[in-house]
């Protein structure tokens, strides 16, 4: 039970946190790639120091679960930018992420659900293409 | 108080400190960096196991690893275990936490649900205004946008390994190079799209 209640509320204190700071909407997301709404810029900005700080804080202490923090770097592969410059264009045409999806279609706009349902697509359909043609080992975690 | 938390969208001086303090959080409880494309690729691959697995006798890897010392006669404290603290009577009772992206996806709908709600937003289909001003397609069209552009997102974060939130918010946070890298790639072709679109439009 307090498993399930962890989990969740992890999840909606993320789903708030996006949605209050606007980097679901889609007004700033394309201001930002038009490079007229700082908006972003800030967000992030600002957000990844504080975020780096405190990764730098909990280096070599023990987290909830009792392991050793933080967890390893992300792994590059050949895939970053080629699928980065594809993530660019589905975030330029929907103003969301994977996660942000959600939190759109949870502020009102159902439109987000076609969304969901194409980054599930996706989703499944990239790892159909990787099995088949590429070698690189997958990122677990990202 | 009540009205600049919840009445409205917070400045990107409050959202991006919020949004760093989480990031700090989540990688705590979980000993994961935030990233939502694998938590929504985990859910997809689980979609038809338990939501609620049923609770088995854990078996940490320090816990493991204690037992495969003892068995060849290696001290533990020489492969950093922390004999004490493992056989302490609370250690053996305690449950880990497990990670569980469907519930977690699920929270970040409701947890959307409640900004709206105290926010008194209205429901729309398409992303407001300036998506509208962008895509003057009728909602058709702009259907057809979402599902591309959504497969898109899939699609390419799978691929780079990571989405904003993995790439930006968990990996920059650990200077990972693959994630600089992706971000490039997210802003050059984003900031070309946008350029182009409005360029047409206008």
């Amino acid at each position: 039970m307090k498993n399930v209640l962890i989990n969740i509320g992890m999840g909606m204190l993320f789903g708030f946190i996006v949605a209050k700071a606007g980097v679901a909407d889609f007004g700033h997301v394309s201001g930002m790639f038009a490079l007229t709404d700082f908006h972003m810029y800030g967000v992030i900005g600002t957000a990844v120091p504080i975020g780096a700080l405190g990764l730098i804080l909990l280096r070599g202490k023990r987290g909830l679960n009792g392991r050793t923090l933080p967890p390893p770097k992300k792994a590059s592969h050949p895939g970053n930018f080629p699928g980065g410059l594809l993530f660019g264009i589905g975030w330029a045409l929907t103003g969301a992420c994977p996660g942000t999806s959600i939190v759109q279609l949870g502020s009102g706009y159902w439109g987000a659900a076609i969304t969901i349902v194409g980054a599930g697509l996706g989703i499944l359909a990239y790892r159909r293409v990787h099995k088949k043609y590429f070698s690189w080992q997958l990122d677990s975690c990202g | 108080m009540w009205e600049s938390i919840f009445a409205h969208e917070w400045p990107w001086w409050v959202g991006g400190p919020a949004l760093g303090l989480f990031i700090v959080l989540y990688t705590w409880v979980y000993n994961r960096l935030v990233g939502m494309s694998s938590t929504m690729e985990n859910a997809l691959a689980e979609w038809k196991a338990p939501l609620l697995p049923k609770a088995e006798p854990a078996v940490s890897m320090d816990e493991a690893v204690l037992a495969f010392a003892r068995e060849q006669g290696i001290d533990p404290a020489s492969l950093g275990i922390d004999v004490a603290t493992l056989t302490a009577p609370s250690a053996t009772v305690k449950q880990p936490l497990e990670f569980n992206p469907r519930l977690v996806l699920a929270g970040v709908f409701l947890g959307a649900v409640v900004a709206a709600l105290l926010q008194g937003k209205a429901l729309s289909f398409g992303l407001g205004p300036a998506f509208d001003g962008l895509f003057p397609l009728g909602t058709a069209g702009q259907a057809g946008v979402l599902l591309g552009g959504g497969f898109l997102i899939g699609f390419g974060a799978r691929m780079a390994g990571g989405c904003p939130s993995g790439h930006a918010l968990g990996g920059l946070s650990v200077l990972s190079p693959a994630s600089l890298v992706a971000i490039l790639g997210y802003f050059a072709s984003g900031i070309s799209l946008t350029l182009l679109l409005r360029w047409v439009v206008a």
